[in-house]
């Protein structure tokens, strides 16, 4: 995998303005299933923490789209494709994107970290 | 007349009077709901009022036979009707509901219903203690919150008992009744007072009568609360009938409290533990639930705060907090529970909050709404999801400020104030029924849910049928096979259904068969059911009707069985001899009855329908939901989970289907409206006498 630049690794980071947040829902059985709207890659990370009150509800294909176009993060959308085909479950892709997703987070985070230090 | 008091307790709150109706009138109804619609029908001089404040309107409170029982989940619901406030396109007479102990301390004083008509000139509270009614001043009360409301309340009944041992003597008919509870209130908050169309009624920490905007309504009439402090009982025909039930409905349809079955189907046998949108503020709680309940669904905490705040009040503003607090569970947990709790201090029903936030931050977003936007909003908008924004927020929809200005008739009413009806039709505001927000359980895929919703006057919270969805898509989305599959579920849930259901058909929600007349009567049964066994009888929605239940060796549920099926529970408390059917039969009279009022209120097929973007939009895949599997039938017949998503109603074909509807409800398929032989079939003449006085009354077939 090729190295994130400064300015990649910034950008990533960003939180995106509200006309590209994503759409995506919270379900609680029986109460319902509720919006909830991402605005950035680490929402999209705690987001998909799991726990043990809910669900995370999500379609990994619309996620990976906005990755792709809206965070410009080819790399992470790819996995996280890759990632829905092969997993075994959906609450199992929820696991592992959550797992992807923080990775590329830190990754950026240790870039930025870098070039202040 | 076993189950009942026999007495049923009439304020009008112009003239500052009260009286006393006997029961015997109203026992066909069974209690709650249809005893209500029956009492409105009675005492509503002017049924066409189509806002529940007018002064016109009379609310009904009213328990039934299971009230003060012990039959599983059911001893503690209340029933609340009467002309409501906020719904689009008018006001529908319509209902609520509430859990707790407050309809089991009606019976216990005696009463089986409360009924208000008419306004009082300055704010009152009743205060009922067994026989005794008095109309008071609420003088030292308005302005104040539910729950300093009712400490209040207790307080001065305390005060005024006379008290020998630690219990707190009555006197009753009879002589002295003796206890050690405190008087159960149902109060209004600031919102009420106010008259905001989401005002509701709260009963101790986190019962509230959300939808319907009772709150309002008690609000326009000057009453601030009612106490009830009784110190009877509830006479049962058979009691060794009843322990009976509940032992074998515990022996064979409840879960095993000791060792959870997480992989269990049916809602009678879940575990007790709160629903919440967010993490549990304390790990220190204990579980609380209504009287007589099996299954607790509330939590109190060691923290001071954010007891008995479950469901909605957690859901609204969840996603916002979250995003506030980046994520961190705890913070957000007390963000969540802390504006839950403000909202039942405050009397809000959360029920709108959570979609109408969403859209307004749309529109903040838009640049549309601000200070010195179109729509004038001072509030801080950049600090959404903060404790101080909910505080702010909620203070303004309470009082009627800022934003909550233009919100106090409803939420769909503000978006045509604002010129902003496009987003009511386009689903930017999802509110697709009566002006009130979807529940998750999009119309165009949960069919039942949108149809008996737009068949009725609110959102329907009817989630009989509803848990298939649950415990399939769960399943599905952990990758195992569902523990029923979808033919054997069909053939188990349908079998609960006659005689209106006589093929598993009905459960098959696929496009081909969405409008047929299977699933109609399979929306009917669960109209009937609802209207008799749960908002009349009162059992809890939350465990009734239990149609398939993993426990029993067939995975049959208790529903209608004859250990521990509604009727034998009835049966029990009231010794009658009913069936289960009886039950529904009682149901569509019920309902016959509301829609009788609703014509009388101007009601038309014509206004029947769902906003436009339900009809024009396919449920879009990912919008909130990746699937949302339900059990249907292939090309071959053969069923599956299959998702229902990606498609939207059919205008034509569902104006069909209520032709049908209508027809086999006995009411005029070109209006909607009830005809004359049918209301007649069902010892309603005096309701046809009334619909033709008003020129109102259906065209015979």
């Amino acid at each position: 995998m090729k190295q994130l630049s400064k300015q990649k690794a910034k950008t990533l980071l960003e939180p995106v303005p509200y006309s590209q947040w994503l759409s995506a829902g919270r379900m609680l059985m029986p109460s319902g299933i509720h919006k909830h709207l991402l605005g950035s890659l680490s929402e999209v990370h705690w987001f998909l923490e799991p726990t043990s009150k809910s669900l995370p509800s999500i379609d990994f294909d619309r996620l990976a789209d906005w990755l792709e176009t809206t965070i410009k993060d080819k790399h992470i959308a790819g996995e996280v494709r890759h990632t829905a085909e092969v997993s075994s479950s959906y609450v199992e892709t929820c696991k592992m994107v959550y797992e992807l997703v923080g990775k590329r987070i830190s990754e950026a985070e240790e870039v930025l970290n870098n070039a202040h230090s | 007349m076993f189950g009942f008091t026999g007495k049923i307790l009439h304020i009008n709150l112009t003239t500052g009077t009260s009286k006393t109706i006997p029961t015997e009138k109203y026992k066909r109804w069974g209690g709650g709901h249809g005893m209500g619609s029956a009492l409105f029908w009675d005492l509503c001089e002017d049924k066409t009022i189509t806002d529940g404040r007018d002064s016109k309107n009379v609310v009904c409170i009213a328990t039934s036979p299971f009230s003060g029982t012990n039959v599983p989940s059911a001893g503690g619901r209340c029933e609340v009707v009467g002309v409501g406030v906020g719904l689009y396109p008018v006001s529908w007479f319509t209902r609520s509901n509430f859990g707790g102990r407050f309809s089991a301390t009606m019976k216990y004083a005696g009463w089986d219903a409360i009924v208000i008509s008419g306004k009082a000139a300055q704010p009152v509270w009743l205060d009922i203690r067994n026989d005794s009614v008095n109309i008071r001043s609420a003088k030292d009360i308005w302005g104040k919150d539910t729950k300093t409301t009712q400490e209040s309340i207790w307080q001065t009944v305390e005060e005024e008992t006379e008290t020998i041992d630690g219990w707190q003597q009555l006197p009753t008919p009879k002589g002295s009744g003796y206890s050690t509870q405190k008087p159960a209130v149902l109060a209004i908050g600031p919102a009420g007072e106010n008259q905001v169309a989401t005002a509701c009624l709260v009963h101790d920490a986190g019962n509230g009568a959300g939808q319907g905007g009772f709150g309002a309504v008690w609000g326009s009439k000057n009453l601030k609360a009612i106490s009830f402090y009784g110190t009877g009982s509830v006479e049962i025909a058979d009691p060794a009938a009843l322990v009976q039930a509940r032992f074998d409905a515990k022996e064979f349809y409840a879960g095993d409290v000791d060792n959870p079955d997480a992989s269990h189907w049916g809602p009678f046998g879940k575990p007790a533990k709160p629903v919440l949108f967010c993490d549990e503020p304390s790990k220190k709680r204990r579980t609380q639930s209504c009287q007589g309940c099996i299954n607790g669904c509330r939590g109190r905490y060691d923290i001071g705060y954010g007891n008995e705040v479950s469901c909605q009040e957690t859901s609204w503003y969840s996603s916002f907090a979250q995003k506030w607090v980046k994520g961190d569970k705890q913070k957000a947990s007390a963000i969540i529970m802390r504006s839950g709790e403000l909202c039942n201090r405050l009397g809000i029903n959360t029920y709108p909050l959570g979609e109408g936030l969403h859209w307004l931050e749309h529109l903040y977003h838009e640049g549309l709404l601000g200070p010195d936007k179109a729509i004038s909003s001072s509030l801080d908008w950049e600090k959404i999801g903060s404790p101080e924004f909910a505080e702010q927020f909620l203070q303004a929809i309470a009082t009627g400020n800022d934003i909550g200005k233009d919100l106090i008739d409803g939420w769909v009413q503000a978006a045509y104030k604002w010129g902003r009806e496009e987003d009511h039709k386009t689903g930017k505001l999802q509110f697709p029924y009566w002006g009130m927000p979807e529940h998750g359980y999009d119309p165009r895929a949960e069919l039942e849910w949108g149809f008996e919703t737009i068949m009725c006057d609110r959102d329907m919270n009817s989630h009989c049928f509803n848990w298939i969805f649950w415990q399939a898509n769960i399943s599905i989305l952990f990758g195992q096979r569902p523990f029923l599959a979808a033919d054997k579920l069909a053939e188990i849930v349908t079998s609960k259904l006659a005689p209106y259901v006589d093929s598993p058909a009905a459960l098959d929600y696929s496009t081909p068969n969405m409008y047929s007349d299977d699933v109609m009567q399979l929306t009917r049964w669960h109209i009937h059911y609802s209207r008799f066994w749960k908002n009349s009888t009162l059992l809890c929605d939350f465990r009734w009707a239990d149609l398939f239940n993993t426990h029993t060796p067939d995975s049959h549920g208790a529903t209608g069985s004859e250990k521990a099926g509604e009727h034998v529970f009835w049966n029990a408390v009231t010794g009658d001899t009913m069936s289960l059917a009886d039950g529904l039969e009682i149901g569509k009279q019920i309902w016959a009855l509301d829609n009788a009022i609703w014509t009388l209120q101007g009601r038309h097929r014509d206004v029947v329908k769902f906003a436009d973007y339900i009809y024009d939009q396919p449920f879009t895949k990912g919008e909130l939901l990746p699937f949302f599997f339900w059990p249907c039938r292939d090309e071959k017949g053969e069923w599956h989970y299959q998702d229902v998503m990606r498609r939207s109603l059919d205008r034509d074909k569902f104006e069909d289907w209520k032709s049908r509807f209508y027809t086999l409800e006995g009411c005029d398929p070109e209006t909607g409206w009830p005809t004359r032989t049918s209301l007649a079939a069902m010892d309603l003449a005096f309701v046809a006498d009334e619909l033709e006085k008003n020129q109102r009354i259906g065209k015979e077939g």
